[in-house]
């Protein structure tokens, strides 16, 4: 008898698998996180000691855990700091991925970010040459760090769906598909920069018949490191200015360009005054983080109130640059005589 | 310790029914086909992946709905008046659009005895997802698949009509039938007369019609218009309003008068039930003794119910 029905019970798990794999797999969601690059020394590169007037390596291992590829065209820069008096930077070693900046301790890459067909996000293993300079005739040791900084640009996605509902009030009693409601986005986009929520109101005009959809859109630095201007970015990680950027001031920190559709018509987004003094010509879309965080107003096209409520497709993009650093120690030691 | 509590309530439950079967009679229609609480039962054809994969171009999409009457009304299709609207709702027309907007019903009859299981209709609905509206990502909406229809509620139970119950002759003592309220249940319609309750004034005698939204859908006053553009439109004052068409007794048809309706003899649902009053005047009753006739309901309205589906598009980019 229970031999039966161990039989009966591995015929019908063997049909149930049968029949699960005939089913479509979902495609996996790759915009979900809230990193962008990631980066970490590699094992012993500096090694935890090493001597005075020798040669050792820096490596570093840069992983895009985020959703947006940096492309060659606007490539992030990984720059070294080491303390001149005692590391000199030799050499950058350079690929088809890796270029050399403007100076010796600044490299240029681009990295793919995570996708449908990459749904790890890609690599880059960027190695340097130190020397180790001399120490003092009365230091036996000297403890030095290395601090490695990287700024990138980056890019937030959300896209997701909203209920345009011509009946907010729910005055009209027949059955709707959706109905208005907030949504939380706590999974983040997979970009340090994340939007976390976006409360919706839809605002009747009794005179015209119409809403117009607005939105509330709160945005948050999530990440390790900070957001800056995605035009001057670079700047931050650039030991020499350079002269077509002009000089990075403190309002090109936190700041960031929002861009956002409804039903592929762009929404305009309403900011605070300081936000569009930054620049005169290009307030549109700027955002200001304060404590890591602002609140966007962004409002649609009317809707005319006779329609059915329905699900339109709705796009935020954030555009900024993003930096963060690492700091690792070695010692420098006199080789015993 | 339990078993006397359950006894007590086994007890309660037998006296409490014998109770109720002693005041209301049950009585089913004769037809088997005129029962029921469905009138028109969509079904959304489930012909699409979990989710729809776009890139670039344009995917033609159909969505198909199986219409099926399962209700008594239009018993048969020459000379009924059928009216019926589908159409979608829920999606935003310019990420996918659907063509065409609503599809008049043609003519589905109902269930009777050379059809019991009814008439069948499938309806076809093109969409066109266009990438170009749509971010890369997902796009999900709940799609409504509404009809909007006319239908027809016909009950014709026995009653019994006592002139005189109070009366001491032989034929009270021993009557053919006696005055009892009588429970009908459903007519094969998503509004369902449900009872019926004789009172035998002096003068005249009352029947209390209790009438009873039984489907899954809503009741629209067949004045409004309740197809894919006005159905919009409609505010309370169009929902839960019942044509009372006819409320007819005897063999001949003798037209009842009946209240409270209002204008174009609207009978008002409220939270699902309405009632009304027809009367029967003792004039127009020429036995002295008690019998049994007909009572013919008729009632008339425009129903709209929906089905809900949700569907995922998912726009992929590889460059």
């Amino acid at each position: 008898m229970k031999k039966h029905i161990a039989c009966s019970v591995f015929i019908l798990l063997l049909l149930v698998s049968c029949g699960n794999s005939q089913q479509q797999k979902p495609l996996p969601e790759v915009r979900s996180g809230m990193d962008g690059l990631a980066m970490e020394f590699v094992k012993n590169a500096p090694p935890a000691v090493i001597f005075e007037s020798t040669s050792f390596p820096a490596i570093l291992r840069v992983k895009n855990i985020g959703a947006y590829s940096i492309s060659k065209d606007a490539s992030a820069i990984l720059s070294l700091a080491v303390e001149r008096d005692y590391t000199i930077i030799t050499t950058l070693e350079t690929s088809s991925r890796v270029e050399q900046g403007s100076d010796k301790n600044e490299a240029k890459f681009s990295v793919e970010g995570k996708s449908i067909v990459n749904t790890k996000g890609d690599e880059e293993v960027i190695s340097y040459t130190l020397t180790a300079g001399k120490l003092e005739p009365q230091s036996e040791t000297h403890i030095s760090n290395v601090i490695a900084s990287i700024c990138y640009p980056y890019s937030t996605e959300l896209v997701t769906s909203v209920c345009i509902d011509t009946d907010p009030n729910g005055l009209r009693p027949i059955k709707k598909s959706c109905s208005q409601e907030n949504l939380p986005f706590s999974a983040g986009q997979g970009a340090p920069v994340a939007i976390t929520s976006i409360e919706v109101f839809m605002l009747p005009s009794a005179d015209t018949q119409q809403i117009v959809p607005q939105f509330y859109i709160t945005i948050e630095n999530k990440g390790k490191g900070e957001v800056a201007h995605r035009n001057t970015f670079q700047q931050l990680c650039q030991r020499s200015a350079n002269p077509t950027q002009g000089s990075i001031s403190y309002q090109d920190f936190n700041t960031l360009f929002i861009t956002a559709s409804l039903s592929n018509e762009k929404l305009t987004c309403a900011l605070r005054d300081q936000a569009s003094k930054l620049d005169p010509n290009e307030k549109e879309g700027i955002v200001r983080l304060k404590s890591k965080k602002d609140v966007v107003r962004c409002f649609g096209n009317p809707v005319n109130m006779l329609l059915e409520a329905y699900t339109a497709p709705l796009k935020v993009q954030l555009d900024y640059g993003y930096t963060q650093s690492l700091a690792t120690e070695y010692t420098i030691r006199k080789p015993v005589r | 310790m339990m078993r006397f509590p359950a006894l007590h309530a086994l007890v309660l439950i037998f006296v409490i029914s014998s109770l109720s079967a002693c005041s209301i009679q049950k009585q089913t229609s004769k037809d088997p086909t005129r029962t029921g609480s469905e009138g028109l039962q969509l079904t959304l054809i489930d012909n699409l992946p979990k989710e729809i994969v776009v890139e670039k171009d344009e995917q033609p999409i159909i969505f198909s709905i199986d219409v099926r009457n399962k209700g008594a009304y239009p018993e048969t299709l020459q000379g009924a008046e059928f009216i019926g609207f589908v159409w979608f709702s829920g999606y935003d027309p310019k990420a996918m659009p659907i063509e065409p907007v609503g599809i008049a019903l043609t003519p589905i009859e109902g269930r009777n005895p050379a059809n019991p299981a009814g008439g069948q209709a499938l309806v076809d609905f093109s969409a066109k997802i266009l990438p170009q509206n749509l971010n890369v990502g997902k796009y999900s909406p709940k799609l409504l698949a509404n009809v909007c229809y006319r239908y027809q509620t016909v009950a014709n139970p026995d009653v019994c009509i006592e002139p005189d119950p109070l009366a001491t002759t032989l034929s009270r003592v021993t009557p053919v039938c006696r005055a009892k309220d009588a429970s009908l249940g459903t007519q094969g319609a998503p509004v369902a007369i449900d009872k019926i309750e004789q009172t035998t004034l002096p003068n005249e005698i009352q029947f209390k019609i209790t009438i009873k939204n039984v489907g899954k859908g809503e009741i629209v006053d067949p004045a409004a218009s309740c197809s894919s553009q006005g159905s919009a439109l409609l505010t309370r004052q169009n929902l839960d309003r019942v044509k009372v068409s006819s409320v007819k007794i005897g063999a001949e048809g003798k037209e009842l008068a009946c209240r409270p309706l209002d204008e174009n003899n609207i009978a008002r649902i409220i939270d699902g039930t309405g009632y009304i009053i027809c009367t029967l005047s003792k004039k127009d009753i020429t036995l002295k003794t008690a019998y049994v006739t007909p009572l013919t309901i008729k009632l008339e309205y425009d129903y709209k119910q929906s089905v809900e589906k949700q569907i995922t598009i998912n726009k992929i980019a590889f460059s």
